[in-house]
């Protein structure tokens, strides 16, 4: 189904018709000398993640049931040729689709499903898809990872944990306890807990009675110490690879708390974004860094993954400290008690970047192009902070809202495509960006930046707007180097 | 290469045939909210208990501030409401008065005695419903990029749960009064 777009002169961008996101002009859009930015497709709802093909066919995810879940707008997976008609491969159901990977004739789409996720293996040719792998624990709150393929052809994936911080919680949105009742998260490997549940509201009750929640447990059901919970294949906050048609799958890691960037880079490491904990609720954990990881076991032969690597989550942040250390303790919300007994897994750190909390790392992508430039850095999109909601800091309000380069051989960072002010263009009223969610190099040597629009947070609410989304093209063409 | 940018379903065509659809829904929520408003109008004067009056007192206040947001609403939307507010309240009323008639059969099959006691129970239901309504119409303004619209539907909810809550409050507490004691609000 092809559908309908109009070109837009330039004056055209400084008249939209969503007076969310009123603008867009390239000009406020930062970037290093010798890039420029363009502005490819507008309008977009809620778009989540993208993939370009050999050809320059460029497909765009329109997330369905995002960040919050309402409202639901279609979940497509957009096809813009070359030639600039716009038609869409197919639609996923609630929850909606979030990555993309081309490979032989075929769509890879991660979807984010009701309960659990899975990916969907669509023709190219007819857009009839199939289900490849399917029963990946989802409570609602954290993302698919993926897929990618590998330089040994297999496919890898990830999911993100069920529950924000470990144990599941009000403190997200009460929908999703609505919506996801009797869910939990699922360790890897087999764990014995501490039972240090946690007594809090029960918003599904017709008063605020007490519930208490153990890790690993639906809400309201309490763990006992020295309980074992048995690790599974299909668990929370893992990551994994199969062969292409989805046998195969092997468990390389778990621990990694939101999954939601994942590449192979020209070394042939694989590079997972991961987003840090919430400072609020009764289990509240600040000053969490972000990070990228370096999964070390994608190194290992296919099968031959015995232990998973484990990377923290629920106890342990990125910095590896444990939630419960003195620098982790919160202003807000009741501080974090040890969840796994002793002794915990060994952790699979240190993160190859570690970013300011809050700052949403999501999508990325590596050079690979001399004409682009920064051959092998890590162009990582960052979709902003939610404070004040998930953080009461005043210095966690502007993290994120840009893309950086990160160079994963020494662990630094510097920023690529900002706007003039810090946050969100729609903050400062410019025509820049508002929150990138993934970034991918074509093979013509420019890179996309996806946008996923207005999404707006105060202390008493969290909204985000359809028809608000854009991508972004960068290209470098010499434009502001001096002659 | 510069490609040229594309909007994408924010030509006019789509765009009036969306704010087409969404008037038409405002013609509904407008309905539901006069008829919520009428209800609370007839109840105020039957309720006996000087604090609960009181209280439906400040609802049927701020049902009508509600009643007139549905106008902020459309301008937000970019929209005219469907149908003329005349025609919009007799529906409404039309609608309440379906909806009164059947609580009075409803409340007297279920034991209820008083009046004011089984209108409660219609309000409970009215009030979510147009509740509900405006709810849809936060929904249509965040779909649309609308924020003026989402602002004033998102107040209105927000005033609207509160109202729900004392609502089924009192329904529920003077429930064994009506039902047992055969008594009324």
């Amino acid at each position: 189904m092809t559908l309908p777009t109009v070109a837009a002169s330039p004056e055209a961008l400084q008249q939209l018709p969503t007076p969310a996101r009123p603008r867009l002009d390239p000009a406020d859009v930062l970037l290093p000398a010798g890039y420029r930015a363009e502005v490819v497709l507008a309008g977009l709802s809620m778009p989540c993640g993208m993939g370009v093909d050999d050809e320059g066919t460029v497909y765009v995810l329109e997330g369905g049931s995002t960040w919050p879940t309402r409202p639901h707008l279609p979940g497509r997976i957009l096809r813009l040729r070359p030639d600039g008609t716009l038609d869409a491969l197919g639609e996923e159901p609630l929850g909606g689709p979030r990555h993309i990977a081309l490979r032989d004739g075929s769509a890879y789409v991660s979807a984010k499903g009701g309960h659990q996720s899975r990916i969907v293996r669509y023709d190219l040719a007819d857009g009839r898809g199939t289900t490849i792998v399917d029963g990946l624990p989802d409570g609602g709150w954290h993302e698919p990872g993926g897929p990618v393929f590998g330089p040994d052809g297999l496919m890898y994936f990830g999911q993100g944990s069920v529950s924000q911080n470990g144990v599941v919680l009000p403190q997200g949105y009460v929908v999703d306890l609505a919506r996801h009742q009797r869910v939990h998260d699922v360790p890897g490997v087999d764990v014995t807990l501490t039972g240090n549940d946690v007594v809090t509201h029960d918003p599904t009750a017709p008063y605020p009675f007490y519930a208490t929640t153990g890790a690993f447990k639906p809400f309201g059901v309490p763990a006992e110490p020295g309980e074992v919970v048995r690790g599974r294949l299909k668990c929370s906050s893992g990551i994994w690879r199969a062969h292409p048609d989805g046998s195969g799958m092997e468990l390389l890691a778990w621990g990694v708390r939101n999954p939601y960037g994942m590449v192979f880079a020209e070394d042939g490491e694989l590079y997972v974004t991961d987003n840090d904990y919430e400072e609020n609720g009764d289990r509240a954990i600040a000053n969490d860094p972000d990070r990228v990881w370096r999964i070390d076991a994608a190194r290992t032969p296919h099968g031959q993954v015995g232990t998973p690597a484990w990377y923290g989550f629920p106890d342990l942040c990125g910095d590896g400290l444990p939630v419960w250390h003195e620098s982790h303790r919160p202003s807000r919300g009741r501080p974090a008690e040890q969840l796994i007994a002793d002794p915990l897994p060994e952790w699979a750190g240190p993160a190859v970047w570690l970013e300011e909390p809050h700052s949403a790392l999501c999508g990325l992508d590596v050079s690979r192009s001399d004409a682009f430039g920064m051959r092998g850095l890590l162009f990582v999109a960052e979709w902003g902070t939610l404070a004040p909601m998930n953080s009461p800091r005043a210095e966690d309000l502007d993290h994120g809202f840009r893309v950086v380069a990160v160079d994963p051989t020494t662990g630094s960072a510097e920023p690529f495509m900002t706007n003039r002010h810090p946050g969100p263009a729609s903050a400062h009223r410019s025509g820049g960006i508002e929150r990138p969610v993934d970034v991918t190099a074509a093979p013509d040597g420019s890179l996309y930046v996806l946008d996923f629009g207005v999404s707006t947070v105060d202390p008493s609410k969290h909204l985000s707007y359809g028809h608000t989304g854009v991508l972004w093209r960068v290209v470098r063409d010499g434009s502001g180097e001096a002659s | 290469m510069t490609r040229t940018p594309l909007l994408v379903e924010l030509d006019e065509a789509t765009l009036a045939a969306q704010r087409q659809r969404a008037a038409t829904w405002l013609a509904t929520l407008a309905s539901l909210q006069t008829g919520y408003r009428q209800l609370l109008g007839r109840t105020v004067p039957l309720v006996g208990d000087p604090q609960v009056r009181t209280w439906l007192t400040e609802l049927h206040d701020a049902a009508r501030r509600h009643e007139a947001a549905v106008d902020e609403i459309a301008a937000g939307l970019d929209v005219r409401p469907a149908a003329p507010h005349r025609l919009t309240a007799l529906t409404g009323a039309v609608l309440g008065l379906g909806r009164e008639l059947a609580g009075q059969v409803q409340g007297l099959l279920a034991g209820g005695s008083g009046a004011a006691w089984r209108d409660l129970r219609q309000l409970t239901l009215s009030n979510l419903d147009s509740m509900s309504a405006f709810a849809v119409a936060e929904q249509l303004g965040l779909a649309l990029g609308r924020p003026r619209a989402v602002d004033v539907a998102f107040r209105v909810v927000s005033e609207k749960s509160a109202h729900q809550l004392l609502l089924r409050e009192v329904f529920l507490e003077f429930a064994a009064d009506a039902v047992l004691h055969r008594r009324d609000v």
